[in-house]
């Protein structure tokens, strides 16, 4: 409640007055964010309920995170250690879980649409403009479809500019995906990826 | 983790390393102006935060030229780098960063910087020629000197990128790997650059060319050509006239 009232000016405080401010009230006002965290101005935490930030997340300017309002056994929006999340990014859980692993780097602009889940690796890179959209059907009152599943891109990879990634696949770990790409299916580990739609072009040979 | 997860992690320095961020190699008093103008007259809107823009801006910026205006809430880092000319107009949420180890940003006479649009100069310098427009929810980035014409018109959502990573090591994630560039990019002058595109590290773009929307241009391209798609090729060459 107290949060409620003082999240308007929290949002909008400038400066270093404001990071600070951020970092201490979010962690002791909200349960579920952890410590040192860095958020920028006017990030936008829809039910902040339902959202749980890890030690030491970064969230740039102009963020949206957006969780659903209802009650849940589990977070909707789950930033872990060392999480960035670039300027302007949106990510928004309809239904399942946007889970973003430690270490994971999403560039500024991109969005994550989930109904049924999207889980970005460890050490996971995306550069500006991606678009992830796990293709589940938007039912509005959480349930899945029997039929999709999460979009899921495992550890390291590298998705370039503007990458589209549509529907519940895949992406093997240590992957590159080329700007531009829209993938809609999956894509082996250590892959090098690209065009509309993803072929493999090439392969990362691991050791 | 990136470096710049990396670099803004640890608790120890934190002052250190946030006043580096903002001002660069600046003093702390300057620290203390720049938090000040921050607090108070930046996130101002109207003309008259415009005008008090106008008034303050000059003390943090290398150099503000006549008749030039920032709206509401920019972000500006290390704004002793940055030069801006006349007649320039940045729009609201529009952030110029200059990290500290690069050059700075220039931007000339006449230049317009739409809004959200982000000029990030990781290294190197970014110079806007004048007269250019640059569209809203643009990036553009430096690793090396990122240079744009005069009477450019670039769309919105256009990513100028300055460097990417390496991948050859399979040991190391790739998140870790250093940042490469294959060169400067060089955009000629009354360019047009259609919404979306994209422009990697290393291309020039010749005088009078024009960059279809949503192109992805890897390679250089001529002056006075038409190029579109991804990647971008030349759809028909205009003749001078």
């Amino acid at each position: 409640m107290i949060f409620r009232l003082l999240y308007p000016f929290l949002r909008w405080c400038p400066g270093a007055l404001g990071i600070v401010l951020r970092q201490k009230l979010y962690h002791r006002l909200l349960g579920n964010c952890g410590r040192n965290i860095l958020i920028g101005r006017f990030v936008d935490l829809h039910n902040p309920q339902n959202i749980r930030i890890g030690d030491q997340a970064i969230i740039n300017d102009h963020a949206v995170l957006r969780a659903p309002a209802k009650p849940l056994a589990n977070p909707a929006i789950i930033l872990d250690r060392h999480a960035f999340v670039g300027s302007g990014t949106t990510l928004t859980a309809r239904g399942g879980t946007i889970h973003l692993h430690p270490g994971s780097n999403l560039g500024s602009g991109c969005t994550l649409w989930a109904a049924s889940g999207i889980d970005i690796g460890p050490n996971t890179l995306l550069a500006a403009y991606c678009t992830l959209e796990d293709g589940g059907s938007d039912s509005g009152d959480g349930r899945s479809p029997s039929s999709s599943g999460q979009l899921i891109v495992d550890g390291g990879c590298w998705l370039g500019v503007r990458a589209r990634v549509t529907g519940p696949i895949r992406i093997g770990k240590e992957s590159v995906i080329g700007a531009h790409s829209l993938v809609n299916g999956d894509i082996p580990p250590y892959a090098i990826a690209y065009g509309n739609p993803a072929t493999v072009g090439g392969h990362r040979r691991p050791r | 983790m990136s470096k710049v997860q990396n670099r803004l992690s640890t608790r120890e320095g934190a002052f250190a390393k946030y006043k580096r961020t903002v001002i660069g190699e600046g003093a702390t008093g300057l620290l203390i102006l720049y938090e000040c103008i921050n607090m108070v007259i930046t996130p101002l809107p109207t003309a008259l935060g415009t005008l008090l823009r106008r008034i303050c801006y000059p003390l943090l910026l290398r150099k503000m030229g006549r008749q030039s205006r920032f709206e509401a809430n920019c972000t500006l880092r290390n704004p002793r780098k940055i030069v801006i000319g006349n007649n320039v107009h940045i729009a609201a949420k529009a952030s110029l960063d200059v990290k500290p180890d690069a050059t700075g940003i220039h931007l000339a006479d006449g230049v317009k910087i739409g809004q959200r649009t982000i000029l990030n100069c990781a290294k190197g310098s970014i110079t806007i020629g004048p007269g250019s427009h640059i569209g809203h929810f643009c990036r553009i980035g430096a690793f090396a000197r990122t240079s744009i014409g005069k009477q450019c018109r670039i769309g919105d959502q256009v990513c100028i990128i300055g460097g990417g990573h390496s991948f050859e090591d399979t040991a190391v994630p790739i998140i870790d790997q250093p940042i490469v560039t294959r060169g400067d990019v060089t955009i000629g002058d009354y360019v047009t650059i259609g919404e979306g595109a994209t422009i990697i590290d290393g291309v020039t773009i010749g005088d009078h060319a024009e960059i279809g929307a949503h192109s992805f241009v890897n390679k250089d391209v001529a002056a006075n050509s038409v190029v579109a798609g991804v990647p971008a090729t030349v759809q028909q060459e205009e003749e001078q006239p």
